[in-house]
């Protein structure tokens, strides 16, 4: 009886860790802290940042920003850029990527990046307060 | 490479509880044994929590399964998934690259079979094991609704095993990650299992 039940634990343990990768619309960051000024609204539109390398040789760096999936997305913007740090305003509860392109020692290299843009908020009692500031980044550096 | 807390402390248990089931009667007087001989049949229940890492990836590994203990040899089921998304670069054509950020999951028939060599006067046995992994692997890359299949492999892994009595094992070895993405496909292995239904403790 015991054995059984423990291998049951164990089952469902194995399937939960294996299957926990689905995205929920919005995230816990757990208790408030006493100094955050509350926000019961779920903001609309969050930020998304993308973060660069800094190019070498003043080559600019070309970006292409994607609602949705870089393979089956909506191109939203292509531009050059020098910046290290790109931010958008969007829509929450849609997947964005991007993509930057660098040229390395003749080779190129396309950095790829994408999720999904939730909310975040954290629980006073049982109130939600929502992070109105909250940003998801999207790492197209290169890799070292 | 970052490590989430949670997992950092599944890591931290797992070689704790080395040392808890490693008691100081452990290094009693040892007997040699003959490492083919085998014992009759003792069929138990078991499941092992374990991981595969070296320096680039990081993967726990759960399994449950048949334990035989009398023939030293296991057939367990496992999963195993990278927590974390890695960064690595895949050629699509010449000088060419797409760097992404990756997680994989992995599911595998293990088979392996120990030969220990040494036994303990408290009934813990010292060996090697060779084992088998008969591995299916996805990687799901950020920013790409694709989901890379890897496809099915053969996963040799051989090393040292301990056993505490009857109930529970420590295996540490080398395991060859054939057909690894991004990797290097040479990756240590620390697996602890624990047997369930075990009668008979010595």
């Amino acid at each position: 009886m015991r054995q059984s039940f423990l291998i049951t634990i164990f089952s469902v343990l194995l399937i939960s860790f294996t299957f926990s990768c689905s995205k929920k619309s919005k995230s816990s960051t757990g208790e408030c802290s006493a100094n955050v000024i509350c926000y019961t609204q779920e903001p609309g539109e969050l930020y998304v940042k993308l973060e660069l390398t800094q190019p070498k040789n003043n080559v600019p760096t070309e970006v292409t920003f994607y609602k949705g999936n870089i393979d089956k997305g909506e191109i939203l913007e292509v531009f050059p850029t020098l910046s290290t740090e790109v931010v958008y305003l969007v829509p929450v509860g849609i997947i964005y990527s991007a993509t930057a392109k660098y040229v390395v020692d003749g080779d190129t290299v396309i950095v790829v990046d994408g999720d999904k843009l939730t909310t975040s908020y954290c629980t006073d009692g049982d109130t939600e307060c929502y992070d109105w500031d909250h940003e998801m980044v999207l790492d197209l550096k290169l890799k070292e | 490479m970052k490590f989430n807390k949670a997992y950092s402390l599944i890591v931290s248990l797992l070689f704790s509880s080395f040392l808890l089931l490693s008691p100081k009667s452990t290094f009693a007087q040892p007997i040699a044994l003959n490492p083919f001989a085998g014992s009759y049949l003792q069929p138990s229940a078991g499941f092992s929590v374990g991981t595969l890492f070296n320096h680039q990836d990081f993967m726990l590994d759960f399994g449950i399964g048949y334990e035989e203990l009398g023939y030293d040899f296991s057939i367990t089921f496992n999963g195993a998934f990278r927590p974390f998304y890695n960064r690595g670069r895949i050629e699509i054509d010449d000088h060419l690259y797409y760097q992404v950020r990756h997680k994989a999951i992995q599911f595998s028939i293990d088979l392996e079979k120990r030969f220990y060599f040494l036994q303990f006067l408290n009934y813990n046995k010292l060996g090697v094991y060779l084992g088998l992994k008969s591995a299916y692997a996805w990687d799901n890359y950020r920013g790409f609704t694709l989901k890379q299949n890897t496809g099915f492999a053969f996963q040799p892994n051989a090393g040292i095993s301990w056993q505490f009595s009857k109930v529970s094992r420590l295996s540490v070895g080398y395991i060859y990650r054939s057909k690894s993405t991004f990797e290097n496909p040479h990756m240590a292995n620390i697996k602890l299992s624990l047997y369930l239904n075990t009668e008979d403790k010595n």
